[in-house]
This record gives C-alpha cells, sequence and structure tokens, in this order.
C-alpha cells in the first residue's frame, strides 16, 4: 500500500523534474557580445522556466573558442551550444563534433519561420544543415562625409564601382594634412579578401574547381588592393591604427564588415558626419562576401537536442535578431525581423547598408579539407606583400595559388 | 648529477666481502646504506616532481613530435622525422628562426649592457638613486599586454608621439609596427625596454655586495680613476651576477611572445613571427600538433643547450666570492 502511494507520488513527481532540469550549457565568442547574448538568453528562460541557460566565459575570438571546445570535447564535456566562426564550423565537422539537425528540423517548415533558402544554406557543409546563422553580416563602406564632400563627392551617392571609389579616395588624399584617403582592412583571415573577389564576381573556388586566383578577374581582383594604396592614398598601418585614424576624422573611406557600425556609432558620436555605403563591385553584378557564427549543437542527448534546437529557433528568430541588430550592427538572419527594425533602420541608416546587400552576398565560405586557418595566413600574408611592395599582385595571385594548392584535400 | 656516482647497484654491494667495500669507500657498510636510503628520500620528492612536471611532457612531446597528430582529430601516424623536415623546409618558419636569432642577438646584449651601464649611474648617483631604480624596474611590475597597448599608442603611425616628435624634427614618418623593414627592430626597442628593469636590479644586488676595501686596495696600486676601478674590480667581482643574467636575459629574448601576439601578430608578412608565436600559431590555430611538437622541442634544445653551456663552460671561469 505505502509503495502504491509512493509510485504514485513519484508519478506525478516526474514530468516536473524532468522539466525543470533542462539545462543547456552556452559557449560563444567575442567578450563583448556577452550583454546580448545574455539578454537573449534571460527573455528566453522568462518564457521558458523549465530551461536553465548557462554561458561558458566567452573566448576572446573565434579561433581561442574552436580550440576550447576541441578541448572540451576531448575530454567529453563540450558546451550544448556553441556560437562557431562561419569559417571554422568546417573544422567541427572533420572531427566529427557535431551532428547534422536532421532529427530536430524534421516536421518544421523552416520558410514559414522566416528563414530563406539562401540563409539556410549559409549553414550547410555539403549541403547538409549542421547549425543555424546566429549572426550574419557583410563588409561595407563606412565614409567621413566632410572629407568626402571636401573632395568634391556627393555621400548621398558614393561610388559604385571601385574605378569611382578610388579615383574620390585620391581626391581624398590629396586634401593633405594627416588624411588618408581610404582603408580596405586586410582582416584576420582571408574574409575581406573573399570580398575583393566577390565584387569580381568570384567565389574563392569557382564552379569549375579551379582557384579564384588563378583566373584573370581573380588577378584582377588581387590588383585591386594594390590600386588602393598606389592610387587611393592607403598606407600599409594596422586595421587597430586605421580606425583610430578614422574617429580621429582622418581617414576617408573605409572598408570593413558593417558588424563594425555600432562601434563608430559610439566612438564618433555627432563630431562628424559619418554614413554607411554599401561596398564597390568591381565587375556588373559584383557580389559580396558574408560570414558570420553559426549556432551548432553539440550535444548528443534527444531531450537536450529538442531543448537547445527551440532556444536556436529563438535566438534566431525576428525578436532575438532585432535585438542583436541593434545592438551590433550585424543583419538579421531572419526574415520576420524586418517589420521590427522599420523605425530602427529609419533613424540609423548606417545599419541598413548591410540588410540591402543581402541580395548579392555571396554564400559563406569555409575551404574544404582542414587547412582553412592554414590558407587564411598564406593569404594574409601575400596581402600584406602586396601592401608593404614586396610583391607585385599578379606576383601574389601566383603564390596564392600555388601554396593554397598544396593545402587542399588532393 | 652527484648523487648517480656515489651509489652502486645492490648487485655489486652484495657480490663484494662487507669488509671489502667498506674499507674501499673508508666508512661502515650499514651507516652509508642508511645515509643512502635519507638522501634518496631526501630527494625522492624533487625527483618525482620532476619526472611528472618536467621529463614526462617533454617526452610526451618529443612521441608526438614524431607523428601527424592534429588537434582534436581521431588518430594519427608515426611519421619519423618528417615534422623536423618540414621545419627547416617551410620558408614561414625558416623565417621566425632567423628573426627570432636576430632578436636574441640584438636585445640580448642590448639589454645586458645598457642595464650594467645604468646600474653604474644609478648606484654613482646620490639622492635620486631610490626613484631611478623604481622608474627602470617598472617595465618589470607592468602587465605587459597593457604596456603593449600604450606603445601601441606611442607608435601610432600618424599621430604617435614618436612620429609627432619626427616629424617635428623634420623627419619622415615611421610606420613602426607595420613596415617589415622596421617592425622586428620595434618590437626589439620593446624587448629591451622590458628587460633591462629586471637587469638593472641584479646589477645593483651585485655591486652592493662588492666589498669597499677592494677599491681601496686597487687605489694604493693606481688604480684610482673610474676605469681602473671598473676592470680591476668592479668588473670581474660582478662576474656570477652578469653570468646568471646573460642566461636569463638570453632565455627570456629567445621566449618572447607577448609583444609579437599583442602588437603585430607575426606580421606583416611573417616579419616579426619568433619561434614561439609559430609554435602558437602551429598548434591552436592550424592544430598542427606534430609540426609545433618539433618546434617545441627546438626551442627545449635551445634553452637546455644555453643552460648546459653556462654549467659546463662558464661555471668553472667565473671568479665567486
Amino acid at each position: 500500500m505505502y509503495r502504491n502511494a509512493l509510485l504514485a507520488v513519484l508519478a506525478a513527481a516526474m514530468p516536473a523534474v524532468a522539466q525543470a532540469e533542462t539545462d543547456l550549457t552556452v559557449f560563444h565568442a567575442w567578450p563583448s557580445h556577452s550583454t546580448w547574448q545574455t539578454e537573449i538568453a534571460d527573455r528566453y528562460t522568462a518564457r521558458h522556466p523549465d530551461v536553465k541557460i548557462t554561458f561558458q566565459a566567452p573566448s576572446t575570438d573565434y579561433d581561442e573558442g574552436l580550440v576550447s571546445v576541441i578541448r572540451q570535447s576531448l575530454s567529453g564535456d563540450a558546451p550544448d551550444v556553441f556560437m562557431v566562426g562561419s569559417h571554422l564550423l568546417g573544422n567541427l565537422v572533420v572531427r566529427d563534433m557535431v551532428r547534422p539537425l536532421d532529427d530536430v528540423m524534421r516536421g518544421k517548415d523552416m520558410a514559414a519561420l522566416g528563414y530563406t533558402p539562401e540563409v539556410l544554406a549559409f549553414t550547410q557543409v555539403n549541403g547538409v544543415q549542421y547549425g543555424l546563422p546566429w549572426t550574419s553580416s557583410t563588409p561595407v563602406m563606412f565614409y567621413n562625409a566632410d572629407l568626402v564632400r571636401q573632395a568634391g563627392g556627393d555621400p548621398d551617392h558614393m561610388p559604385r564601382t571601385w574605378d569611382g571609389t578610388i579615383a574620390l579616395a585620391a581626391k581624398i588624399d590629396a586634401l593633405g594634412g594627416d588624411v588618408m584617403g581610404m582603408y580596405y582592412t586586410p582582416g584576420d583571415d582571408d574574409w575581406m579578401t573573399q570580398n575583393l573577389l566577390a565584387s569580381a564576381g568570384l567565389a574563392p573556388i569557382t564552379e569549375d574547381g579551379t582557384i579564384a586566383f588563378d583566373t584573370p578577374k581573380g588577378r584582377q581582383a588581387v590588383g585591386l588592393f594594390a590600386r588602393f594604396h598606389a592610387e587611393g592614398g592607403q598606407t600599409a598601418i594596422s586595421n587597430t591604427d586605421a580606425r583610430q585614424q578614422m574617429y580621429a576624422g582622418k581617414l576617408g573611406l573605409y572598408f570593413n564588415s558593417t558588424a563594425a557600425v555600432r562601434a563608430f556609432e559610439r566612438e564618433i558620436g555627432g563630431r562628424f558626419a559619418w554614413g554607411t555605403a554599401p561596398m564597390p563591385t568591381m565587375v556588373e553584378g559584383g557580389g559580396v562576401a558574408a560570414g558570420g557564427m553559426a549556432a551548432v549543437i553539440l550535444t548528443d542527448d534527444p531531450e537536450k537536442r529538442k531543448a537547445a534546437f527551440d532556444y536556436v529557433l529563438y535566438g534566431t528568430g525576428p525578436e532575438a535578431q532585432a535585438l542583436i541588430v541593434q545592438n551590433t550592427g550585424y543583419m538579421p538572419v531572419n526574415e520576420g525581423a524586418l517589420p521590427l527594425l522599420k523605425d530602427f533602420y529609419a533613424e540609423h541608416p548606417q545599419f541598413a547598408t548591410s540588410a540591402g546587400q543581402l541580395d548579392r552576398a555571396f554564400p559563406w565560405f569555409g575551404w574544404p579539407g582542414q587547412n582553412g586557418a592554414r590558407i587564411s595566413q598564406i593569404v594574409l600574408d601575400n596581402m600584406a606583400a602586396v601592401a608593404n611592395d614586396q610583391e607585385t599582385s599578379d606576383e601574389a595571385a601566383a603564390a596564392m595559388t600555388k601554396e593554397i594548392k598544396t593545402q587542399l584535400p588532393r | 648529477m652527484p648523487p648517480t656516482c656515489r651509489w652502486s647497484p645492490d648487485v655489486a654491494t652484495a657480490s663484494l666481502p662487507a669488509g671489502g667495500l667498506a674499507a674501499l669507500r673508508g666508512d661502515d657498510a650499514t651507516g652509508g646504506r642508511s645515509r643512502r636510503r635519507a638522501g634518496l628520500a631526501l630527494a625522492a620528492p624533487a625527483a618525482a616532481l620532476m619526472l611528472v612536471l618536467l621529463f614526462a611532457p617533454s617526452s610526451l612531446v618529443l612521441a608526438l613530435s614524431l607523428t601527424d597528430y592534429q588537434f582534436g582529430m581521431p588518430g594519427m601516424a608515426w611519421v619519423g622525422l618528417d615534422n623536423y623536415a618540414a621545419m627547416l623546409a617551410d620558408p614561414n618558419i625558416r623565417r621566425s628562426l632567423a628573426n627570432t636569432f636576430l632578436y636574441v642577438a640584438v636585445v640580448a646584449p642590448a639589454s645586458i649592457f645598457l642595464a650594467l651601464l645604468l646600474a653604474l649611474l644609478i648606484e654613482a648617483q646620490g639622492r635620486l638613486r631610490g626613484l631611478f631604480r623604481a622608474v627602470f624596474f617598472l617595465p618589470v611590475t607592468a602587465t605587459l599586454v597593457a604596456m603593449a597597448t600604450a606603445w601601441e599608442v606611442l607608435l601610432h603611425p600618424t599621430f604617435g608621439l614618436v612620429n609627432a616628435l619626427l616629424s617635428m624634427l623634420g623627419f619622415e614618418k615611421v610606420r613602426f609596427l607595420s613596415d617589415p623593414d622596421v617592425a622586428l627592430w620595434s618590437l626589439a626597442v620593446i624587448g629591451v625596454w622590458k628587460l633591462v628593469g629586471y637587469n638593472i636590479l641584479l646589477f645593483v644586488a651585485g655591486l652592493a655586495t662588492i666589498p669597499r676595501d677592494l677599491y681601496e686596495a686597487a687605489a694604493v696600486d693606481g688604480a684610482d680613476d673610474g676605469w681602473g676601478r671598473f676592470t680591476l674590480v668592479t668588473w670581474p667581482m660582478l662576474g656570477p651576477v652578469t653570468l646568471f643574467v646573460a642566461v636569463v636575459t638570453l632565455i627570456r629574448s629567445f621566449s618572447e611572445f607577448e609583444t609579437v601576439a599583442v602588437l603585430t601578430l607575426g606580421g606583416p608578412n611573417n616579419a616579426t613571427a619568433m619561434i614561439l608565436y609559430t609554435l602558437y600559431e602551429q598548434a591552436f590555430r592550424f592544430f598542427d600538433i606534430g609540426l609545433a611538437s618539433a618546434l617545441a622541442v627546438a626551442f627545449l634544445g635551445f634553452v637546455a643547450g644555453v643552460s648546459i653551456l653556462k654549467v659546463w663552460f662558464f661555471d668553472g671561469r667565473v671568479h665567486y666570492v
């Protein structure tokens, strides 16, 4: 009799206990992101009291985040949800650390939830869905409107081609003083170089499998970087130095991810007029590179996977995406966020440029095989050699082709 | 290691008549054995720690350097000396090694002799001695990462203080950290700045231990000018300190990492890559643990080489008081 009563009590308690104990560990890069990452989690758990979300201390960058997750996964305690840099997703796949989302995505109408096929393709590897894009960005042109006007340009109609842009930069550079015409950041990896290729209508590996640097247009795209220095007045300084130069009002045009827009707003304030404009193109119909971070689920526990996916759906849903956009300058990955952002975009047009480029954004790109980071470094080194007159752009393109070939899977 | 030659294997002890052995060693056999036991027991904790913390990891690194292990990948294969061959064939790694040796060749002597000179000047100074000691020692106590940011501001290519000064004096501005021909030298200057304070402190301590009467004796012998006092008394008496400073400085400049990681990331185009940064990059960005281990072995070899050179070659030639 007692036993039955005990069982009844247990049976009644079970679901409640199971509900209260979904514990998700989340890990992301960039400590500066923790405010809005936490905000998303707080809003989610307010609606789902049965879920508890714990954040691991954020890593300083994407690379370090990946190292940490690999290490944790070797010892069997990887985080349940991980925001991986788009270019590093392949590293998780090749190590078998992440399973496709097929199990949790079954029966969900992703299109109705606001995910376009293009956005879903961002986080596919060989056509398999491994995650959902958590943030997404494209590079844009930032300009100092005062300097553009002084040089005879029109901030409301910035040039759309590289030829026009370089000509404008040259005029700004000629203003003299400590003013620099332009700075196209080489970045921390090969993403900004991918963007030069995209502006020439090329993916880093073309459809027939050629490395883009090995094509006439690819060489011309690398040549753009040489022209920025030779004609546009760019000097080969570090990105940090260039940013300080921009904040000081001494840089005309600056090219980098739209994610910088929030920092610009904070650092420049109302000291001078500035704005963003679409990335110029080299050829008619040229595109822009896209990148960001992908939310992947690392746990194997089916119940946890379900809960984790629900959280990822919330984070990539309209409300959370609108929050991310306003906090960072990234663009929304969910179409449902656009109506929510209408007023914000009207007030902050600098934030809207990137979203306006989405139709010509190239898919996220990761080099096949496991030498992606090495290839990024090869590209960075050769672009630095171009910037410092150690190599001509054709020599650099040839060197990159040759060196990248040795790093790709045979 | 002296202990190894003191105790012979038990087999040898057993096969010899106890009295004969005791006679050979000149002490009582049982007393010797308990002394040996006590010695072993006293040495054991340190030896065990050394084994666990030093020899085991080093051997593991040595073993890994002979494999193609990729961080986090399931398997690995034995590749013999391939990683070492790759290390010597890779132009970027060769560049990194060359940079490291150039950096050491500039930074080590500069920071030793500058420190010696400054220590002599500071000690000759009367009232402001304490202030100077503190000023020069400051870089040692400050966090280098924070200080590196300060250097970044000082060396900004357009409005850094140094460039402002240069253009005021009519010179061209210099891209201190982003010009491939200059960047390594900029890091070397920062390296000297970082090491000199520590070295000054050691030299000052060394100077304080020199007995005053030696100078008096030297003066009686006719060495009463500064140079004479220095060559006859100060310099020889500073021998042990100088040797220690030299070894520490060599090893520390060889292991330069922070300034590279914070200020240049080894760039532009590998102009400032040095061995530890390259090792880090190979292991934690490229995940090539095999190659990184080979670099680690080379690094260990160098550090061990300097230490052994110190013990075997120089210790005997330095005058200890």
